[in-house]
């Protein structure tokens, strides 16, 4: 039987080993640094709860995935209202500045812009590409993750990056 | 003939197997609209690592000790909004506590039984339900499962507006969860 000491200490190490790509990728998803570390906070809790049962290596980081998939989607359906409301302002034309002292100004905002737009894929859509580009899985990975086939990765990071260019060129975004 | 975008798009991760790798770089080597759409795909990759992402070292120690001192009474963070499964009677029950008689969760501190205590009404001040802390696990991992919609209604589990749980050092989300007080399912 493992002491308490010894399932701290591996608690730990998952922690140390997947918070940083996790929060990194729940930011990606929301959006909002706050959320973000609640969600995670919460992921881990529940896995420190199950850490018994669950596996360690990979497998915890799919798990811990899989979790925080499911929190961020119900944060975002509850936000779904205040977000109606952002995206009407957020279809506002934008005021494009030509004026060359306001360059790197304008460069941060792009940068910026492009967390909007990503904010604008669909879930399921947004998810995948997420995990692809900064998840550092590759599809077999994902699809283990989400529980879903490899077939299903490939088709949605395929959608999610037409749309993604699509928000970016139609100007909804500005891009220098 | 051009391939499919989508299969640029899967050659692009590399994940076309060899055979078919080394035929797309060959067509991309004559064909200028594939190799712009590549081109396209490589120049949002980098836009998307160029987004600004928050500094998160400070994140990781905070998290770290908000678990911390959350492990030991950690079930109660559970109480946030979710879907109740209906044919679980235990559950029912824990529910029909909470907008019957606008019952207090009171765990201590060795987490494993939760006792309820009705605090609203002086006549049922002797109401205590004592669960040990198996039936409590049961109950919550129930709750855990009900986020599968399958077997579950859209009730919510609403806490006494008064209801607080900053002693457990809850974070901001799980405060703002659905504790809006309402005696009603
Ligand atoms: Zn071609």
């Amino acid at each position: 039987m493992e002491s308490e000491i010894d399932t701290e200490q591996e608690f730990d190490e998952i922690y140390h080993q997947f918070f940083p790509v996790l929060v990194k990728i729940v930011y990606r998803i929301t959006g909002s640094v706050s959320v973000s570390e609640d969600l995670c906070q919460e992921a881990f809790i529940r896995y420190y709860e199950r850490r018994d049962k669950l596996p360690g290596g990979d497998q915890a980081k799919f798990w811990l995935i899989r979790v925080v998939k499911n929190l961020a989607y119900n944060h975002e359906k509850r936000k779904g209202r205040e977000r109606m409301a952002y995206d009407k302002f957020y279809h506002e034309p934008k005021r494009v500045e030509t004026n060359e002292g306001e360059r790197s100004i304008l460069e941060d905002e792009s940068k910026k812009a492009v967390q909007e737009a990503l904010l604008k894929i669909p879930y399921k859509l947004r998810m995948v590409l997420i995990l692809k580009e900064y998840g550092e899985m590759d599809y077999k990975d994902i699809a283990s993750s989400l529980k879903i086939s490899e077939g299903n990765v490939k088709v949605r990071v395929f959608r999610a990056r037409k749309l993604l260019s699509e928000y970016l060129e139609k100007g909804e975004v500005y891009v220098p | 003939m051009c391939p499919e975008k989508s299969v640029l798009s899967t050659w692009f991760d590399g994940e076309v197997d060899s055979k078919w790798s080394v035929e797309i770089e060959n067509h991309l080597k004559s064909c200028d609209e594939c190799r712009s759409y590549t081109q396209k795909l490589e120049d949002q990759r980098m836009l998307l690592q160029s987004a600004p992402i928050p500094d998160f070292e400070e994140s990781l120690e905070r998290v770290k000790s908000r678990i911390r001192g959350k492990r030991t009474v950690s079930s109660s963070i559970r109480f946030w909004e979710k879907k109740i499964p209906l044919p679980a009677a235990a559950a029912a029950a824990i529910i029909a506590a909470f907008v019957t008689f606008g019952t207090n969760i009171i765990s201590d501190n060795r987490n494993d039984r939760i006792l309820m205590t009705n605090l609203a009404d002086q006549n049922y001040a002797n109401q205590t339900i004592d669960m040990p802390g198996d039936k409590i696990d049961e109950i919550f991992s129930m709750m855990e499962s009900s986020l599968n919609d399958e077997f579950s209604s859209n009730s919510i589990v609403e806490l006494p507006a008064d209801f607080s749980m900053i002693f457990n050092g809850d974070s901001q989300l799980v405060r703002s969860a659905g504790f809006s007080g309402s005696t009603s399912p």
